[in-house]
């Protein structure tokens, strides 16, 4: 039997893969990353090609998707997953990755924290995943949005656009009372002042194309700071296949190559992870459970800043918020609010009743007094199933559903959020929409830590009956708060790994 | 001092091509024929100014302005062109280049086809029989889709079926440039011992097979015929003077189609070193070429409608994307070209994605994004004047949307 490969082989090079990574190798543990990518497009500087795509991919007519993941760069990083994962969605759009950085490439880069109350039925305490929240963030580079009216403290700031700072100050003029509406400014994963590799954001607003500065984190920045160490190893155009153990866990790719680790770390992202486990969990009539959030997208008219022009900003989230909009645990949501003037315009004049010409001239007029707000509800509200495609062998299908009573909660909602709406000065427009599940990419509760039997992990991430395979991506997140998760999911498997280069595993020679 | 060439007949489809060809050889081209203050018709008297130190003169222009019920020996081509050739020889030119068809005959089937057979005949018996050179010149194509060609091209890419007369009979066609190329040929060679020359494809092939070939050419498929006996096709022209509110068809040009049979043209072709393309390559190749300027005129018109002044990027992008999207060429109309404008009474609205100008238009609007400055914008009254001009448009184009779909 040869030696084996690594101490540790982690799959995946997402934001769970590397964040995992450094407290092993800062340990001096072997690790090997298997990445179904490579970093060929990773150095484009064209503004063109980012908007149209080296091979003017985009100039495709408009698909109705969002415009989020119409773009070159959202297009260039789901094309594989969704040509080789093998997985289908049944009224369920499946989201994964197989590029470099994976999601983390378009992610929306908004940073939530959990706290004691979100995480009481997990097998963890606050006080650890709060250490590692500020491990992942010191790495990562957050900045807060603020109000340029308002003094900042010592916290890195990045200006908020105008509108959404005037219905910012509307809502501080008028809180409610019972603090049941949240409003704050965003925060996200974007520099405000340049680190090593990584230029400060410009508020050019072209976060949809790619940020060509690298201020918005992904986490390819850190395969770079990664690859410094003699201890890690990166491995291109790997996509793993198979997992089998004998004395110790052996990964077979696609490409028929083998490697072998006492330890496989899985952060394949949900969807990747349970796909590479199908043959190792007992996928019944049932399937397995996923959790994911059912997403509102709200059209908003802030009339007062009609044919304003917009302040130079970043197109990603402006403002926070959240509502408890009933008593029930789940009556909780949060979301985002976005300003659609640094949107491209394309996918609103084609929507537009209007000729092109006009089309534009209409949405440049309203564009600055647009937003729209992005809702998110608990991962409970969801019925999303992965189950074993019996017809086509290996292949997975997801479906996808939502909660008993979804239906309610939302009329409930609506009618919650139109009275906040009101208060803000807001007109809501005709045109809100509940995505498809899946559009959301907020997945988790797959394997729960904590959960005994075969769809269980340990508080370590360890797979019941599987010694040795370890999970750190959202899959074993045991519920899904309305919150972004993606913070977590790093800070999660930062604290695994810390974990795990504590224990006494005899470094592989 | 540059060699004079004098042209009759020079804003036609041949005349047009071989002044711009005299030209460009350095030749001091005088157009005798509808050119502004002074216009000559033929069976003027020429000006002798016009003519004098000539080189040659070539005599294209051809008169259709004939009374149906007029003797044939009295057609003002015969008299005029006598008139022409004796005036050149009076006034020293030392060749005079007949410009005739290959469907001259004593007995043709068509006026046109005696006439030029008894104007030969009779410059052959003229006073300015030495300097006369014949050229009888086959069936012309390529170019400007004007003249006989340019209905021939357009027929044969109507549809997969075709009803037709004369299929049967064979046709010699040869390229607008290489007529031209043979007429300056003729106009400034010295001493050939011909004076009737064959300026016409070697192997006849036959009228259907050419039309097959137009029909190849302009990328569509084959093409099948519905063979119309010619008693038929001349009933049909005699019902469309009789018919109100039907364009009249002149029996002249049916009969033309009838035909004649081919003539031997292979010793001019070699005494004027002519060396004749094949028409289907030559057409395939014309033929792309345009489309690919009509594709990117268009591209141009598209993005200036949406008013943006193209770079060279910006029109490589959208000419790329339209091929993609199977929308080069849309169509577009000369008249649209050259005024976008116009495109704001057939757009319609953004939303109606599967409309191939909606669709265009889109990809337009794309092309250009990666250029555009943020930050630059309509007016408040700019943008109502667009919103509402467009609702004033929008009945007609309703009507009129259906023309690009």
């Amino acid at each position: 039997m040869n030696a084996p490969d690594a101490d540790f082989i982690i799959i995946g090079s997402g934001p769970a893969g590397v964040s995992a990574a450094f407290p092993l190798i800062a340990a001096g543990r072997r690790v090997l990353m298997l990445d179904g990518g490579d970093d060929a497009g990773s150095q484009e500087e064209s503004r063109s090609v980012r908007v149209l795509g080296s091979n003017l991919e985009s100039l495709r007519t408009d698909d109705g998707s969002s415009p989020k993941l119409q773009t070159p760069a959202a297009r260039g990083i789901l094309e594989s997953f969704r040509d080789q994962s093998g997985i289908t969605g049944n009224g369920f759009f499946p989201i994964g990755s197989l590029a470099r950085g994976g999601l983390s490439n378009i992610w929306g880069a908004q940073i939530s924290y959990l706290d004691a109350e979100d995480i009481a039925a997990w097998p963890i305490d606050i006080a650890s995943l709060q250490r590692s929240y500020e491990h992942v963030a010191k790495r990562i580079g957050i900045s807060r949005n603020a109000d340029s009216a308002t003094g900042a403290d010592s916290e890195p700031v990045l200006p908020l656009g105008a509108t959404a700072a005037h219905v910012l100050h509307r809502h501080q003029a008028a809180k409610p009372a019972d603090g049941s509406f949240r409003l704050f400014p965003a925060i996200n994963a974007i520099l405000s002042e340049a680190r090593p590799g990584r230029a400060a954001c410009d508020l050019r607003g072209d976060c949809l194309y790619g940020c060509p500065s690298g201020a918005i984190y992904d986490s390819r920045q850190d395969l770079l700071l990664l690859r410094k160490s003699p201890h890690f190893r990166l491995l291109d155009n790997m996509r793993a296949v198979s997992l089998t153990r004998s004395s110790r866990w052996t990964v077979g790719t696609a490409d028929g190559s083998s490697f072998s680790a006492p330890r496989i770390i899985l952060a394949a992202g949900v969807l990747g992870t349970a796909a590479l486990l199908a043959d190792l969990l007992p996928l019944g009539e049932q399937g397995l459970r996923l959790l994911n959030s059912p997403t509102l997208a709200v059209p908003l008219l802030c009339p007062t800043r009609l044919s304003r022009s917009p302040t130079p900003t970043h197109s990603l989230a402006q403002l926070g918020l959240s509502l408890r909009y009933g008593s029930g645990a789940s009556d909780y949501v949060t979301g985002a609010i976005y300003e659609v003037g640094s949107l491209p315009a394309q996918s609103f004049i084609n929507r537009m009743p209007l000729g092109r010409k006009a089309g534009r001239a209409a949405f440049e007029t309203i564009a600055s007094s647009l937003l729209v707000a992005t809702i998110y509800y608990p991962g409970d509200q969801s019925r999303s199933y992965i189950h074993r495609d019996a017809a086509m062998g290996k292949r997975l299908t997801v479906s996808g559903g939502f909660a008993e009573g979804f239906g309610l909660r939302a009329e409930a909602l609506k009618n919650a959020l139109r009275r906040e709406w009101k208060r803000l000065g807001l007109i809501q427009l005709p045109g809100a929409s509940l995505a498809e599940p899946g559009i959301d990419a907020h997945f988790a509760g797959t394997l729960p830590m904590g959960a005994t039997g075969a769809f269980g992990t340990s508080s370590d991430g360890e797979l019941n009956h599987h010694p040795g395979l370890y999970i750190v991506d959202g899959s074993i997140i045991p519920d899904l708060s309305s919150k972004y998760i993606t913070m977590t999911i790093m800070a999660n498997a930062d604290r695994v790994a810390h974990r795990l280069a504590a224990t006494e595993a005899k470094p592989a020679l | 001092m540059a060699p004079r060439l004098i042209i009759t007949g020079s804003t036609g489809y041949i005349g047009a091509r071989l002044v711009a060809m005299a030209r460009e050889r350095g030749f001091d081209v005088v157009e005798l024929g509808r050119r502004p203050g002074a216009t000559w018709r033929i069976g003027d008297e020429p000006a002798a100014s016009d003519l004098e130190g000539g080189v040659a003169v070539v005599h294209l222009a051809h008169s259709w302005a004939t009374p149906p019920e007029a003797a044939e020996e009295e057609n003002v081509n015969i008299s005029g062109t006598l008139k022409l050739a004796e005036a050149a020889k009076a006034a020293g030119v030392p060749r005079f280049v007949f410009a005739s068809s290959t469907s001259s005959r004593k007995v043709a089937l068509n006026v046109y086809g005696r006439t030029k057979f008894r104007i030969e005949d009779h410059l052959a018996s003229s006073k300015a029989a030495p300097i006369v050179r014949i050229a009888r010149i086959g069936l012309v194509y390529g170019g400007p889709r004007t003249a006989m060609y340019g209905l021939m091209a357009k027929l044969a890419a109507l549809s997969p079926i075709l009803p037709m007369i004369g299929l049967s009979r064979k046709v010699q066609p040869i390229h607008l440039d290489e007529v031209a190329a043979g007429l300056l040929a003729l106009a400034t060679g010295e001493n050939q011992p011909l004076q009737t020359f064959v300026l016409a494809q070697e192997k006849p092939i036959s009228f259907a097979a050419w039309l097959r070939i137009l029909r190849r050419a302009q990328g569509k498929g084959n093409l099948h015929f519905i063979p119309v006996p010619l008693t038929a096709a001349l009933l049909a022209c005699r019902m469309t003077k009789l018919l109100p509110l039907i364009p009249t068809v002149d029996p002249e040009r049916v009969l033309g189609l009838a035909g004649a049979a081919p003539m031997e043209s292979g010793e001019s072709l070699r005494l004027l070193k002519l060396n004749l393309s094949d028409p289907a390559t030559a057409l395939a190749g014309e033929f792309d070429q345009t489309d690919e300027e009509q594709s990117r005129s268009e591209a141009q018109a598209l993005l200036r409608y949406l008013g943006i002044a193209p770079t060279e990027i910006q029109l490589q992008r959208l000419c790329e994307g339209l091929r993609r999207e199977g929308l080069s060429p849309l169509g577009l109309s000369p008249a649209m070209i050259r005024h976008p404008g116009l495109l704001a009474l057939f757009e319609p609205p953004a939303n109606r994605t599967r409309h191939r100008l909606a669709q265009a238009l889109y990809l337009a609007d794309l092309a250009s994004e990666p250029e555009r400055r943020p930050g630059k914008k309509a007016g408040f009254f700019g943008a109502i004047l667009a919103i509402s001009s467009d609702v004033l448009l929008f009945p007609l184009r309703a009507l009129l949307a259906g023309r690009y779909r």
